[in-house]
């Protein structure tokens, strides 16, 4: 299950940059350009166990703010809330926008704008109803995702309106939708991750592809939690799960296509086919757990990127919804079990033929 | 050493920062990423599924027979209870003894065999209603499976031992000590002398390149989990110092324990065995500790407590990724 072990860490910029020109995917005269832009060291990003920290305690920060707030009756009406929350938006996308390199500074206006987004999406329920305020809290979050350049803003603005959508599917009676939101979420995370190189080459993407994926990555899989346990929800307790797992069975099916193209295997071969139609046979014996085929749809993603941590990701929410399928509520243990048992031996066959189709195709044992 | 860029090796970083200058097309980015081993090639796929399913595949098929055995189906007797179960448990050390424990089949062959153990154990509680506690399934498990943890050379097998150590012990105190709640400390103390003697064991056999030991997420879970149990007590001394009375020794051990043991793993990890998640972990702990301390000894109001609190915090932590940012990149330098 480890990303990917042929690892050549001892080869030069100069060995690379023969091999592109070689295979005619670099001009040899962009060389002088590739030294130029090298001269500088490229800043490298925060660690990523350095941001988990961050957002942490970014929403620590909120939370003592909040009671802070509360307690010296800062707010004492829901008017004061709209405002006081708008004003701290209002400040902290602009002062963000002015000064945002020191990392105190921009984790202080972090936190302001978290307690200003839930004041002004709080005090706008109360005042109206929860659709307005979810509505507001959805066109919020969408814009606050475009103009605040902040890696965890932006991707707590996703979870914040994923869980506006799924109120507002709640909300306006209509739980089917709630599979467009889980195949929307699905697809933009496939989107934003196996587009990963031309995100990178756009100037607009290429700080935005990243949050917004870990975003939409972590949105799916609490989003399908929802799958085993939707209690105190009316309308989306009476969803059918299976209709998410039939749109992420496609979206697999393309990814897994997509990958075998890249990779150069013939589409028509036994190896393909057998992959294919495993898939489709686990995602039938598996139809009630949507939660799983998503982890299978994040665990390919992940090692095509060679991406540690979204593959950590993958493992987590199945590991979790596994645990978690004890409790579903809508079928019994022995349902549960039988369905997991043929998952597992189809998957054990599934490559036990992979196997032996490849060791075929490589002229014996 | 030479300082053209050229001639260092490639990082991905580079590569990404190549991209964003227009330096390198999509299709180039892939490719070099590819040729410095950040991005998989065909063979790489090959051994990915191979394992994939493999994991996948037995997991799946391990939680659907736990859920089976616990659904305790009426219909099925005793006897087939035990002989599906024996039989699993016999079919799975066939296949450790046809693949060896030299691969990943027969490791995880052998892991299936012990949760199986496991589970026929529980089914033999149940079924013959035997009164024991809880806490004896698990030692006893612990017990049986010592031989194939010791044979099996598999990190997850090594794990399981330790879980089922920890829950006997758990269970133990809650069921058989039953102590009141303020004698806590105690457990945790335990706790951590349990799994401080993993983490150690675990560290000698990293240091000494053993192969089957040389996954770091094993040892940062370990140390997690030594750390929490550690700073559990430290929050319960900080919060309820009044009132923890004859118990206050125990406290006092957990205390000035948690202070050896992060300013060790501090040095440890950043100076012996790199490991930046470790120096995170340690970094969380003390935020909350220090932040819960602050919140208790501050000597103003508690509306100002709560908003100084909020700035602290983010002081913290401000200045514990700016460090794990400059420690990473001095590692880096130094390679």
């Amino acid at each position: 299950m480890k990303p990917v072990k042929s690892v050549t860490p001892t080869m030069t910029l100069r060995t690379l940059i023969d091999k592109l020109v070689a295979q005619n995917l670099l001009e040899a005269t962009l060389e002088p350009k590739i030294v130029k832009t090298l001269e500088v060291s490229p800043t490298a990003p925060l660690p990523w166990v350095a941001k988990v920290l961050m957002g942490i305690s970014a929403w620590l920060a909120t939370m003592f703010l909040l009671i802070f707030m509360g307690l010296a009756h800062l707010v004492d009406s829901t008017q004061t809330a709209i405002i006081l929350g708008a004003l701290l938006v209002v400040s902290t996308v602009t002062l963000q926008r002015w000064q945002h390199n020191q990392l105190f500074l921009s984790q202080l206006w972090l936190a302001l704008n978290l307690t200003g987004q839930i004041l002004f999406i709080g005090g706008t329920g109360l005042e109206t109803d929860i659709r307005t305020a979810a509505l507001i809290a959805l066109a919020l979050t969408s814009l606050l995702i475009i103009i605040y350049q902040d890696t965890l803003l932006r991707f707590i603005s996703v979870l914040i309106a994923t869980l506006a959508l799924v109120i507002l599917v709640d909300e306006l009676a209509m739980p089917q939708a709630i599979h467009l939101v889980s195949f929307g979420l699905a697809v933009g995370a496939t989107w934003c991750w196996l587009g990963e190189p031309y995100h990178l080459t756009h100037a607009f993407l290429a700080t935005l592809y990243r949050p917004l994926g870990y975003g939409l990555t972590v949105a799916l899989q609490l989003l399908l939690l929802l799958s085993i346990n939707a209690v105190g929800h009316y309308y989306l307790y009476s969803v059918t799960w299976w209709l998410s797992t039939v749109g992420l069975t496609v979206l697999l099916l393309t990814v897994e296509y997509q990958l075998l193209e890249t990779n150069q295997v013939n589409l028509l071969s036994a190896k393909s086919t057998l992959i294919l139609l495993g898939t489709l046979a686990v995602a039938g014996i598996l139809y009630q757990s949507p939660g799983i085929i998503a982890s299978l749809i994040i665990t390919l993603i992940a090692f095509q990127r060679g991406n540690r941590v979204l593959l950590g990701l993958a493992i987590a929410f199945f590991t979790t919804f596994l645990i978690a399928y004890y409790y579903h509520l809508e079928l019994t243990l022995l349902a549960k079990s039988i369905a997991l048992m043929l998952g597992g031996v189809t998957l054990l066959g599934l490559r036990w033929l992979l196997k032996h189709t490849w060791s075929t195709a490589q002229g014996g044992n | 050493m030479s300082t053209d860029p050229l001639n260092a090796p490639t990082t991905r970083i580079q590569l990404y920062h190549l991209a964003q200058t227009d330096c390198l097309n999509p299709s180039a980015l892939d490719y070099a990423l590819q040729q410095i081993g950040c991005l998989p090639k065909a063979q790489d796929w090959q051994r990915f599924l191979d394992r994939s399913l493999l994991a996948i595949g037995a997991t799946l098929l391990l939680v659907g027979i736990l859920f089976f055995f616990a659904y305790n189906w009426a219909s099925m007797n005793r006897l087939a209870k035990f002989g599906v179960l024996e039989i699993g448990i016999l079919s799975t050390i066939l296949l450790v003894y046809r693949y060896q424990l030299s691969t990943l089949t027969g490791q995880i062959s052998l892991f299936a065999a012990a949760i199986l153990l496991g589970i026929l154990l529980a089914v033999y509680g149940q079924a013959y209603q035997t009164g024991a506690d809880v806490f004896s399934l698990f030692l006893n498990w612990a017990f049986l499976i010592i031989p194939w943890v010791l044979l099996g050379t598999f990190a997850p097998l090594w794990l399981l031992l330790l879980v089922l150590f920890n829950l006997s012990l758990i269970l133990y105190w809650e069921q058989v000590l039953n102590p009141a709640l303020q004698f806590n400390a105690l457990l945790y103390l335990l706790l951590f002398i349990l799994n401080s003697v993993a983490l150690i064991s675990w560290e000698v056999a990293f240091k000494f390149k053993i192969s089957w030991l040389q996954q770091r997420w094993v040892g940062q879970l370990i140390f997690s989990v030594v750390l929490l149990v550690l700073i559990i007590p430290t929050l319960e001394t900080i919060m309820e110092l009044d009132a923890l009375e004859e118990n206050f020794p125990l406290h006092t051990i957990a205390v000035v324990l948690y202070l050896v043991t992060t300013a060790l793993s501090f040095w440890y990890y950043s100076k012996m065995r790199h490991d930046l998640a470790a120096l995170a972990v340690c970094l969380l702990g003390i935020t909350v500790t220090l932040t819960t301390l602050i919140g208790k000894l501050l000597p103003i109001d508690e509306v100002m407590t709560w908003l100084l609190l909020a700035l602290f915090v983010i002081a913290q932590t401000s200045y514990a990724a700016n460090w794990l940012f400059q420690t990473a990149k001095n590692w880096e330098t130094a390679k």
